[in-house]
């Protein structure tokens, strides 16, 4: 009976340490607060990643046609994110950032669209659930995109977000450049800024 | 030693049945999103067109607010079909997908182009058509349709054009 059990606890933790390997080798990590799951919805798509693509985002499109960058704090999937109890950690509502766009995304067009913990819309007395590129045209750069949960003074593009409670912040660039899908991790992304709050 | 050969062996079994379990599981959530698709579409290679989406949206998690989606499953077994997509100029797209989850192919708005886009669409071993040849890995598929909303405006224009999307049998 020990031994089953003692098997049983193997098992877990392989399959958990396999799965964590392979989430960092195929998780793209840009330093100005983004990440992406490299290869999407390809023919050659890993098992794995296809499972969890399946699991989080079923029929996902594959990123010559939409890159899907999810805002994010520290390193994902690291054993410090994984103690915490959090693989991935999401931003928290309560708190402000910003949004810095310091120069045009070469993309056919952009969003920026905010989820409540449950990872769907975020009711808001605005109905404002994302910024698009289209609505920004014109502006001039840096462009700031306040994300929090009251409008804070002087800002022109607000996102509202709860007040407390994880919340996924997902970029979405439709078409983008090939030259931007291959040095993600370099790539100067728009920069998300952690301001006051909780 | 038993102790250690029995440990071991659980172990195996389990981590069998975990990596079938993952290598089945895009297949089958494929599958049953596909059986529910074709069910509120009232039937195969026919659309279902949400609405915009807001926050009391729940068909599938993380959705684009600026997107009206419509989708269908595709079904070529009784030979290939043809799609005609009318021009739009502003951006669009309709992503064809296989039961693996693996997207095959996308079509969409492109410079230049002013009519509308036909698509033949056909299994791999099968014949080309006239228009432009997509070939599907399967006899079965995913069809997502997205057209962007940049104003409330533009909902029942949108609307009313993506309903002009025309699926038809094509003869190979």
């Amino acid at each position: 009976m020990i031994a089953v059990a003692a098997g049983v606890l193997l098992a877990v933790v392989v399959a958990a340490a396999v799965l964590l390997a392979h989430m960092r080798q195929v998780t793209l990590v840009n330093p100005r607060g983004w990440m992406a799951i490299r290869n999407i919805g390809a023919q050659d798509t890993d098992p794995i990643t296809r499972a969890v693509i399946a699991r989080f985002g079923l029929f996902a499109n594959s990123s010559a046609e939409a890159l899907y960058l999810q805002a994010q704090a520290g390193e994902p999937f690291s054993l410090r994110n994984i103690l915490r109890g959090e693989p991935i950690r999401r931003l928290d509502g309560g708190r402000h950032h910003r949004i810095r766009i310091e120069r045009p995304i070469p993309a056919e067009w952009w969003s920026l669209t905010l989820y409540a913990a449950d990872d769907y819309l975020f009711p808001n007395a605005e109905g404002r659930y994302a910024w698009l590129s289209q609505e920004l045209e014109g502006e001039p750069y840096p462009i700031v995109i306040d994300v929090a949960p009251e409008r804070p003074a002087g800002a022109r593009f607000w996102l509202p977000s709860p007040p407390e409670g994880p919340i996924g912040l997902t970029m979405r660039l439709y078409r983008p450049d090939v030259e931007l899908v291959r040095n993600l991790e370099r790539y100067p992304l728009p920069a998300v800024e952690a301001g006051e709050g909780r | 030693m038993r102790y250690l050969l029995l440990m071991l062996a659980t172990a195996a079994v389990i981590l069998a049945a975990v990596s079938t379990a993952v290598l089945r599981y895009p297949a089958r959530q494929a599958g049953r999103a596909m059986e529910g698709l074709a069910e509120i579409a009232g039937g195969v290679n026919r659309f279902h067109h949400e609405r915009l989406p807001d926050e009391t949206w729940r068909t599938i998690v993380r959705p684009s607010p600026d997107l009206l989606y419509s989708a269908m499953v595709f079904d070529l077994r009784a030979g290939p079909l043809r799609l005609t997509f009318p021009h739009h100029a502003d951006y669009w797209s309709a992503q064809f997908i296989d039961p693996r989850t693996s997207t095959f192919a996308n079509v969409g708005n492109s410079a230049g182009v002013t009519g509308p886009t036909r698509v033949f669409l056909t299994l791999k071993d099968k014949t080309a058509g006239e228009g432009r040849v997509i070939h599907s890995p399967e006899a079965q598929g995913v069809l997502i349709l997205r057209y962007l909303v940049r104003k409330p405006d533009d909902i029942s224009a949108l609307d009313r054009l993506r309903r002009m999307t025309l699926v038809e049998r094509a003869v190979p």
